[in-house]
Order: structure tokens, then sequence, then C-alpha cells
């Protein structure tokens, strides 16, 4: 078995043992819990069984079919696919960077000053986050 | 007649150089299909398209391995042309 399908199956299995987890905890202490915590906790776990179940599918049918699995490792493997990913994650970051700044502004605007902290100190955090990592990068590469 | 595929680099070069590939051409010449190239560069049939077509300019590597695939140097397979 390929180690890159053998990890994304271990993947699986540990998201899909966490959701069900979860989900026998709100079964089990549902009753202490607050209404909002409750159905929060059973959305997230619900996300997480999905993703389970089709990254499961998914390393199962690799798994049954040799060229399944080839197709599979060549997609990780991908440098295309690696570099479109991270272009398109670079793209996201940015967005949601501006999004939050404009956010920040309004809010500071209509009067909301604690949520326009909130979303400033997220962007610090952010571009702290972002220096810290580009020296690293740099300095690897 | 061999046609040579035109790639506009983003990246590396400037808009006027251009780095052509004969990839179509070779793998048509083994008789091979995209998806057996794919697989025994390691990459999906999609980037091989994507080569072939000019669209994606592959990593010095994966040339590398294209072009040992084909017994040829990477020169042979990746001319780079500056315009002047």
């Amino acid at each position: 078995m390929n180690k890159l399908v053998k990890g994304k199956m271990i993947g699986s299995i540990i998201c899909l043992v966490i959701s069900v987890g979860i989900f026998v905890y709100t079964l089990t202490f549902g009753k202490t819990l607050n209404e909002e915590l409750h159905s929060y906790l059973n959305g997230f776990a619900g996300g997480m069984f999905g993703v389970g179940i089709v990254t499961t599918i998914i390393s199962i049918n690799a798994l049954k079919n040799p060229s399944k699995a080839r197709e599979l490792e060549n997609s990780i493997n991908d440098e295309r696919l690696k570099s479109i990913n991270n272009c398109a994650m670079a793209n996201v970051c940015r967005i949601c960077i501006i999004l939050q700044a404009v956010s920040s502004v309004v809010c500071a605007i209509i009067g909301k000053m604690e949520v326009a902290k909130y979303l400033g100190f997220a962007i610090c955090f952010e571009l702290i986050i972002y220096i810290i990592m580009y020296s690293y990068l740099k300095s690897k590469n | 007649m061999i046609y040579y595929n035109k790639v506009k680099l983003t990246l590396h070069l400037k808009e006027s150089d251009e780095l052509k590939n004969l990839v179509e051409q070779l793998r048509k010449q083994k008789n091979e299909r995209q998806e057996e190239l794919a697989n025994i560069v390691g990459v999906s049939r999609q980037t091989i398209i994507s080569i072939e077509k000019g669209k994606y300019n592959p990593s010095i590597l994966l040339a590398f391995k294209i072009a040992n695939h084909f017994n040829k140097s990477i020169e042979e397979v990746f001319i780079y042309e500056e315009e002047e």
C-alpha cells in the first residue's frame, strides 16, 4: 500500500473517529449543554463526518484498484495542482485580510468599536504570522 | 513536420520570451497516451494536457523526467527562445 494513500486513509479514519466521539458526547451529555453549544458541536461533527466519509470512500477505492491508487498519488504529488492550490490559498488570504480591514472600518464608523478592535487585532496577528512564515521560508530556500 | 507549442512564461521570463516544447510530438511518436505519460512522470493527465498546450511550464525536475522518458536532453524537448 502506498504511503500517501495510507496517510490519507489514516487521516480520514481519525476524522471519522473524532466526529463520532463528538456525536456520542453530545448524545450523552446533551442535556447538560446549552442549546447553542449543542447545535454547534453537532454541526461541527456533521461536517467532519462528511469529510471523513468522502475521503474514506476515495481511499478504499484506491486500495481496491491500483490504477485509482496511482491516480490519487499523482493528484496528491502533482506540482501543477500544488502550485494552483498555493495560489488559490494565497488569494483567499489576501481577500480575507482586505475584507477584515474593510469590515473593521465599517464597524468603527457604525459605532461597534469592540468588533472593530477584534478585527483589527486579527489583521495584525495574521500579518505577524505572515512575516514569520515569510522569513522562515526565505531562510529555508 | 514538427510544430512547436508556444508557451508564455508568466513568472520567470519576460512576456516576449518563449518556451516551446515537443512533448506532444514525442509522445505521439512513441504511441503513448497522455495518461500513460502522466503515470510514468508522476503527474495528473491534466498537467500533461496543460504542458502540451503550452499553458503550464513544468518545473526543472518534471522537465528532466519528461526528457529522460523520451531519451532526449532537456534542451531537445524544451526550447527556450529569447526575442530580441
